[in-house]
């Protein structure tokens, strides 16, 4: 598996480079530009796997089979897991730049927002029990959340006044970095940490794949 | 898959038929002779209404003049929002116990769908109305241009409604549990409402149509009606399928 072993020289290089890579030194950020090699890749990550989520929700609609709604689920939950890695580095980095841990931004409200909206999908989730029922509803309610939650994310930091680079009339970080300097780890980082979030939704659609064998396997057995 | 969207692509002009409005207005109507008829629900969401807005001012104790105006709209569109919600779950009440399958197999979904896109209107409409003149009787009204405030407060009501109708809808499928309803559609409202409150802000500070900032928020509540009344139209069936 190529991009495996991919994965894991993108990363290693990420980690080293990001850490040790001389850096543009910009007043009050200092140091702490390297968490750009962290904490953007994430919300890439996120929304990346958030869209497969809704493709795979879309694609169970249309051809009504069941391991499109595990895999809906899966990459729902992975890109979970990158929101809240996202939210602690930008925390941290918050902490560093702008004196809290949590300020009053539209986006970092939008992004916690989100988040509710997507655990009130696995609520759903729970809440049914019938597989094909279950299956439909929650695909129908993930596609209709995704247009929200981007809205929340990137629509409405750009109409309300925002503290982030890029938003709210703040310049982007691209007018800081004459020497293109960051951009040689930056594109790296975000596909390394796309494809760690990828090969870790594969690993947990086969778990579960193995999980359901072994339920039917128990099935057959009760019946016998 | 394929029976829907050829209904969807080529058969688009039928929901506008004659036939099709009559059977729109007929399913539209009996949510209301029902509501009429079985007054308990109707005059619960009235008094909830009441109620909210009156415990709100008794929280406060104290007229417009004193809490000022970014309050008073603040906690307009919060009473607002939690009224809707609590209408609106009640949207599917008729369809229980098996009176779904009996519409499955008399009429379309998306007709289904869009009378009960437009019963909610309706009712948060009416519900609405009466929930401004008594929250305005009881804490003062500073709203500078009421033109203004108007539109967004319609604009603001029509979207609640198209957005709740398909959050009920996905409610009722789960059983119609009414906490599942208020988690799906508290963080779904959230960005509307944003966009209700610093809309109507302006309006109350008298700035309305003829500024950018004013007609950007009403394009953009526009922009997510649409998107989530066509969103309900594809999924609709599916939903109601399930």
């Amino acid at each position: 598996m190529w991009w495996k072993a991919l994965t894991v020289i993108l990363l290693i290089y990420t980690i080293l480079a990001g850490l040790f890579f001389p850096i543009p030194t910009v007043d009050i950020v200092d140091e702490s530009v390297r968490n750009l090699f962290f904490h953007v890749p994430m919300w890439f990550a996120m929304t990346i796997m958030l869209i497969l989520g809704a493709v795979n929700s879309i694609l169970y609609l249309a051809k009504n089979n069941i391991q499109y709604d595990i895999n809906a689920k899966i990459f729902t939950q992975t890109a979970l897991i990158f929101g809240v890695l996202g939210l602690i580095t930008g925390s941290l980095w918050a902490l560093i730049t702008w004196g809290a841990l949590w300020t009053n931004d539209p986006k970092l409200n939008g992004t916690a927002i989100g988040m509710l909206l997507y655990l009130a999908y696995f609520v759903l989730r729970n809440s049914l029990e019938e597989d094909s029922k279950r299956a439909t509803v929650s695909a129908v309610y993930n596609i209709l959340v995704f247009p929200i939650f981007l809205s929340l994310i990137y629509v409405l930091p750009r109409i309300f006044a925002s503290l982030h680079p890029g938003n709210g009339g703040n310049p982007g970080f691209n007018i800081y970095d004459q020497a293109k300097h960051l951009r040689i780890v930056f594109y790296p980082a975000v596909i390394g940490w796309f494809l760690l979030g990828f090969w870790i939704s594969t690993q947990l659609i086969r778990l579960k794949k193995i999980e359901n064998q072994f339920i039917e396997r128990e099935i057959i057995d009760i019946n016998e | 898959m394929s029976f829907y969207s050829s209904y969807f692509i080529f058969n688009f002009a039928a929901h506008f038929s004659n036939q099709a409005l009559k059977e729109l207005w007929a399913l539209y109507k009996k949510d209301i002779i029902l509501d009429f008829k079985n007054k308990s629900s109707l005059s619960s969401v009235l008094l909830y209404s009441l109620t909210i807005v009156f415990v709100s001012y008794y929280s406060f104790k104290v007229k417009i003049s004193e809490v000022g105006p970014i309050v008073w709209n603040a906690l307009f569109w919060i009473i607002t929002l939690f009224i809707s919600i609590n209408a609106a779950s009640k949207s599917f009440q008729n369809e229980m116990n098996g009176v779904d399958y009996y519409l499955y197999q008399l009429s379309n979904p998306l007709k289904i769908l869009f009378s009960k896109i437009l019963y909610n209107i309706t009712l948060l409409l009416a519900t609405g109305i009466i929930c401004l003149a008594f929250y305005s009787l009881v804490m003062g009204n500073p709203v500078g241009s009421p033109v203004d405030f108007t539109i967004i407060f319609v604009l603001g009501i029509v979207a609640f409604a198209s957005i709740l109708t398909m959050v009920s809808g996905i409610a009722f499928k789960a059983g119609n549990n009414f906490t599942l309803m208020a988690i799906m559609s508290l963080p779904l409202l959230l960005p509307l409402e944003m966009l209700l409150i610093k809309g109507s802000m302006l309006a109350i500070d008298g700035i309305g149509m003829d500024t950018v900032g004013f007609r950007n928020i009403v394009l953009s509540i526009s922009a997510l009606i649409m998107i989530e009344i066509s969103l309900s139209y594809l999924l609709f069936p599916y939903l109601w399928r399930a």
